[in-house]
């Protein structure tokens, strides 16, 4: 059977599989931790090929020095294409990236590399103790190897795990006070250096004289079919998918088919695999599976926690002191301040005038009916709205100008209504993304220990969903913020998990030096839970002051239940009002 | 110069019936389908096995026609029966798996080998000193009358309400009762028919499987210049692109004129996004 | 009040259904009836689930326990479209019209030419607007465009989600009289409101959803006479599901 297969094919297949596995691990990695499609990884290689070859008609580097060129002429191109990601997103991107794949293959197709067709070409010598396909392969092995090691330890820093964030939501890593550009350079420098040293292996493999044709944007982007199949974001799928591409075609050459459908084969695979919406193949594999923390029950991510998970301590309508202030603090401006705050959305007023003010150490909330326009308060404040008149300043400061990020590190944090946590980072390790110079261990521990939160090492994967709203409640703090603003972070709890929450923000201020203005439709949660309340609708605050007092004005009771008119006439009966889609109704379900 | 422009007419109206097809595909299938050019790729190679094996070239062409819109079924039923809650981005993610499989597939079973593909209008002549190919005219004629077939379907049909209607929400059109996943597949259908008559009467002058595939990025480039909206800049920017095609050798010389070429989309398309970009603010991330 | 589950031959049997989105439970083993003839209304401060509830009806979402029979059939199984031909019909909050169609063209999407003089009888000033674009209507008259869109195909359910947002008091109390006739010629009608009076005083029979559950279902009499106890169940305070 193997007849026609010598040692001499498998060896030069296997460095095939190495490089093949480094460019599906360049483009996995964009895809599965970034979430960027980008349909360019060859045009990268390439880069590299060309500049070993190139450097070998003019020098005769030694073979470290030619690969750490090919690697490092492939990044500014990666720059480039990194900055196109900046604008473009989704689909977009995939499309230009394919467009410019196809010119870069026009370009190699029709150029060539460096001498290819001259008599003077010198070609390119590998050294002594390499000259064997086999010893070559070993290396190249080892450096792919190293390559994986080093992405590990990445993955494993505060700046590996925000590309995570990235892919989940901009919006939660600008929360984090992080740089999605930042993030999104510096995925594509990898990706594109990662890709640059492939190339140098493809050029070293066949001596200089690699075939344009592999350039080809239909080749490519079966290298990302690949990586979507195999789930490549670690160097185990990238492993695997190098040899699914380098190997499959001569095991299937060798019982008879044409060795090209594997291709189809890899297309196939990748359609399954986006069909059923999980993540490729090896994130199924057993030993690769992820399990629960030991010494902890594998509880499965079920749904609103009615059974609780968590011992909770039941403080029905225990309250602290009210007012407390917050040990340490010792500012006379306001945590925040709100003055005049209007946003338009075209010709709906989401918000029209609206003041708060939010003193240190205390717990503020906010509440209202349907399209009220609490959200776009919370939004407003944390730099997500592109333009409003009005004054918004944290503790003495103005935010005015700032971007989400600049404002996160000034210490404005929040949460989100939909919750964006990643199911494959541990506890510990997302809270850890929200520190903002090094990672303060006590304070994390602390944080846990008060939210009742699964230990540090428990995948979030398996943590129930509605305690992973917790989560990132308690990841915010970590950035020791000076105002926390929560959005609905109750949804989903059970109602002893609600009070125990209620509870656990009511002190807040006390504990960790923070102010709160929390959003809730639990108006029981909310009561128990502020020092003062606000009521807006339709944009308009119709109440402010202690719970107690505000629940029981009529103009509220009227608010949510609608015997009146709206107080602000001009959302009344507009064309198009309240349209579908309109962010000023943001229908809560 | 008009002459060398007037080149570039053949493949910009292939564009146009390409890019029309795509524009319909994805407003009411919600992908961008990269693999819109393949199925008639795979069906032109298979016209030229019947041919070789005999049988007469309206008889093979006609298989091939039919062989293109089955294919276009196929990935119709894909899309409508498991991606349904799928994202634009996924789906076009599985278009680009599909354009994969169906690539390798063409060369496994046809080879990548010259064939001799049927000539369906050959010919040029001459208007006023400019040589047009006659195949350009057709390919032109058939867009047109394409152009204006969908515009009229789409604003006086009650087909053409019900398809705008999934374009604009497909689940608001479900609970009114359209049965949306048969008008998807129709959808891929008369599109994969009217791509596979569009690659078949450019075989002869593109010849590979890589070429005919790739007639897929000039043509999304026209669409987007139409913003994936409008039909009739769709036709102005095919037409615009391959003018530019047609024109760029007088530029340079033959080698660099190569890239340009296809470095027109590339520009096209990049342009094109970014300012259609220009305005997404920090509100509309998410 | 009938006991869901015994069986109703006719109408809308809800019986424990609990839907989770994103894992969340939005709503909780909820159960109730809508029986023709009659307007059902389900009352409820934002956030409490109603809309989640009407799209595991109508089949937008899926719902993950529990069952849903319309004149006995189980209804959880079946793709939306296959829903609406049996009878029901979802108005969505939010007025969702197709905006780029005319008004006309979109009656036409729900039922063939013949049928829009059903539509004009009960809203003839969508006949004055038949070619203007849906989308730049005010917020009234695409409420009437979209209810006319439900009622073209002769529903046997049907269904309105917030009907009264954001909209003047005549035009609410003329929708609310349409729906009132719809109820009268045999039809089920199910609305949800966060609005109350006009709610209760067209309706028959109440619920109030708090946090993804029933809390309340009785006549809407006696909530109409309850104020107070209204106020309680929308901010939370008590339960009253006999």
């Amino acid at each position: 059977m193997a007849g026609s297969l010598t040692n001499d094919t498998w060896n030069f297949a296997a460095i095939t599989a190495v490089w093949e596995g480094m460019l599906v691990l360049s483009a996995g990695l964009l895809l599965e931790r970034v979430g960027l499609l980008a349909l360019c990884p060859m045009s990268f290689a390439g880069v590299g090929v060309y500049t070993v070859v190139y450097l070998t008609q003019h020098e005769s580097l030694p073979l470290p020095l030619m690969l750490a060129a090919a690697l490092l002429a492939a990044i500014p191109v990666g720059i480039l294409v990194g900055g196109i990601a900046l604008r473009l997103r989704g689909v977009n991107l995939a499309v230009v990236t394919f467009a410019f794949a196809m010119v870069t293959s026009t370009f190699f197709n029709t150029f060539g590399f460096p001498a290819q067709f001259s008599f003077d070409r010198k070609a390119l010598m590998r050294p002594l103790v390499l000259t064997s396909d086999r010893d070559f392969f070993l290396m190249a092995y080892s450096v792919l190897i190293l390559v994986g090691l080093l992405l590990s330890l990445h993955s494993r820093t505060e700046r590996g795990r925000a590309w995570l964030f990235v892919r989940s939501s901009e919006r939660a890593c600008l929360a984090t006070g992080r740089s999605v550009a930042a993030v999104k350079i510096e995925a594509f420098v990898i990706s594109a250096a990662i890709a640059g040293l492939a190339g140098g292996i493809m050029a070293y493999q066949t001596l200089g004289s690699v075939s344009p044709s592999l350039f080809d944007p239909l080749q490519a982007i079966s290298l990302v079919a690949v990586a979507v199949m195999v789930g490549a974001g670690s160097l185990t799928g990238a492993i695997v998918g190098g040899i699914f591409v380098a190997v499959l075609p001569i095991v299937l050459g060798d019982i008879g088919i044409n060795s090209t459908v594997s291709s189809a084969f890899f297309g196939i695979g990748a359609v399954m695999v986006l069909s059923k919406g999980t993540g490729g193949m090896t994130a199924t594999w057993p030993w690769i599976r992820r399990s629960p923390a030991p010494g902890v029950s594998a509880a499965p991510s079920s749904g609103s926690g009615t059974t609780a998970q968590t011992p909770v301590a039941r403080q029905v309508g225990h309250r602290e002191p009210a007012g407390s202030p917050a040990s340490g603090s010792v500012t006379d401006a306001c945590a925040l301040e709100i003055q005049g705050l209007t946003v338009r959305y075209g010709r709906v007023m989401a918000l029209s005038d609206v003041s708060l003010k939010l003193a240190p150490g205390v717990v503020a909330g906010l509440i209202g009916p349907n399209g009220a326009g609490k959200s776009t308060l919370i939004d407003a404040v944390s730099g997500f709205v592109p333009s409003y008149t009005g004054r918004i300043t944290v503790a003495g400061q103005a935010l005015e100008h700032l971007s989400p990020n600049a404002r996160a590190r000034h210490g404005v944090a929040r949460t989100f209504q939909t919750c964006r946590t990643m199911p494959e980072l541990t506890v510990g390790a997302y809270m850890s993304v929200f520190a903002r110079h090094h990672v303060d261990q006590n304070l994390r521990d602390e944080l846990i220990d008060y939210f009742e939160l699964p230990p540090a090492n428990q995948l979030i994967e398996f943590v129930d969903v509605g305690t992973r709203r917790v989560v990132e409640l308690a990841g915010a703090l970590v950035a020791r913020p000076k105002v926390l603003l929560l959005d609905e972070p109750a949804a989903g709890l059970g109602d002893l998990q609600s009070i125990s929450l209620g509870n656990k923000i009511r002190a807040l201020p006390m504990r960790f030096d923070c102010s709160v203005l929390l959003i809730e439709h639990d108006v029981e949660l909310v009561r128990s839970a502020v020092d003062e309340l606000t009521v807006l609708d339709f944009g308009v605050v119709v109440g402010n002051g202690r719970p107690g007092e505000v629940l029981k004005l009529q103009a509220v009771a009227d608010a949510y239940l609608g015997d009146t008119a709206p107080a602000n006439p001009q959302s009344m009966d507009l064309p198009g009002a309240m349209a579908a889609g309109d962010p000023s109704a943001q229908a809560s379900r | 110069m008009l002459n060398q422009a007037a080149t570039g007419l053949f493949p910009g109206g292939i564009y146009c019936l390409i890019g029309i097809c795509l524009l319909l595909v994805y407003r009411v299938g919600a992908v961008v389908n990269f693999s819109q050019a393949l199925a008639g790729t795979f069906a032109a190679f298979a016209v030229t096995s019947l041919t070789s094996d005999g049988l007469p070239t309206w008889f093979a062409i006609t298989a091939g026609l039919l062989l293109g819109a089955a294919i276009a079924v196929v990935q119709g039923m894909v899309m409508a029966r498991y991606l349904i809650e799928a994202s634009v981005l996924v789906r076009t993610g599985v278009s680009i798996a599909m354009a994969v499989t169906l690539f390798s597939l063409s060369l496994v079973i046809f080879g990548d080998n010259p064939r001799n593909f049927p000539v369906i209008l050959g010919g040029k002549f001459s208007v006023g000193g400019i040589e047009l190919q006659t195949a350009a005219i057709l390919a032109w004629a058939l867009a047109i009358v394409c152009g204006i077939a969908l515009g009229l379907t789409l604003s006086r049909t009650r087909l053409g309400i019900v398809l705008r209607a999934i374009a604009h929400s497909a689940p608001t059109a479900e609970t009114l009762g359209v049965r949306t996943s048969r008008y998807v597949v129709g959808v891929w259908a008369v599109a994969g028919l009217i791509t596979t008559f569009a690659v078949i009467l450019i075989a002869p002058a593109t010849g590979s499987v890589d070429a005919m595939g790739l007639l897929v990025g000039p043509a999304v480039a026209a669409v987007l210049l139409g913003g994936f909206r409008r039909i009739w800049l769709t036709v102005l920017g095919a037409l615009g692109i391959g003018l530019a095609e047609g024109v760029t050798p007088m530029i340079s010389n033959t080698q660099l004129a190569q890239v340009c070429d296809s470095a027109v989309p590339f520009v096209v398309i990049a342009a094109v996004l970014f300012w259609s970009q220009r305005k997404v603010s920090v509100g509309d991330i998410r | 009040m009938a006991d869901p589950a015994t069986a109703i031959s006719n109408g809308l049997v809800v019986d424990r259904v609990t839907v989770r989105r994103a894992g969340v439970g939005v709503v909780r083993d909820a159960s109730l009836t809508a029986e023709p003839g009659e307007v059902t209304v389900v009352l409820g401060a934002n956030g409490a689930g109603k809309t989640s509830l009407l799209e595991s009806i109508s089949g937008l979402i899926r719902l993950s326990s529990g069952h849903v029979l319309f004149n006995d059939v189980e209804l959880s199984s079946k793709p939306r479209s296959v829903r609406a031909r049996l009878g029901l019909a979802h108005v969505q909050q939010g007025r969702a019209v197709f905006p780029e169609l005319t008004v006309k063209e979109n009656l036409l999407v729900a039922a063939p030419s013949e049928s829009l003089s059903r539509a004009y009888e009960v809203f003839p000033d969508l006949e004055r607007l038949a070619s203007a674009q849906a989308g730049l209507l005010s917020g009234g008259e695409q409420q009437m465009l979209v209810i006319a869109r439900a009622l073209i195909v002769q529903p046997r359910l049907l269904m309105i989600d917030e009907m009264s947002l954001g909209l003047a008091p005549t035009i609410v109390r003329r929708l609310f009289d349409v729906v009132a006739e719809c109820a009268a010629s045999g039809m089920a009608v199910l609305l949800v409101e966060q609005f109350r009076s006009l709610a209760l005083a067209y309706g028959s029979q109440a619920y109030v959803m708090a946090r993804g559950r029933i809390e309340y279902s009785g006549p809407a009499e006696a909530l109409k006479d309850s104020p107070d106890l209204l106020v309680d169940l929308y901010l939370g305070r008590k339960s009253q599901v006999p």
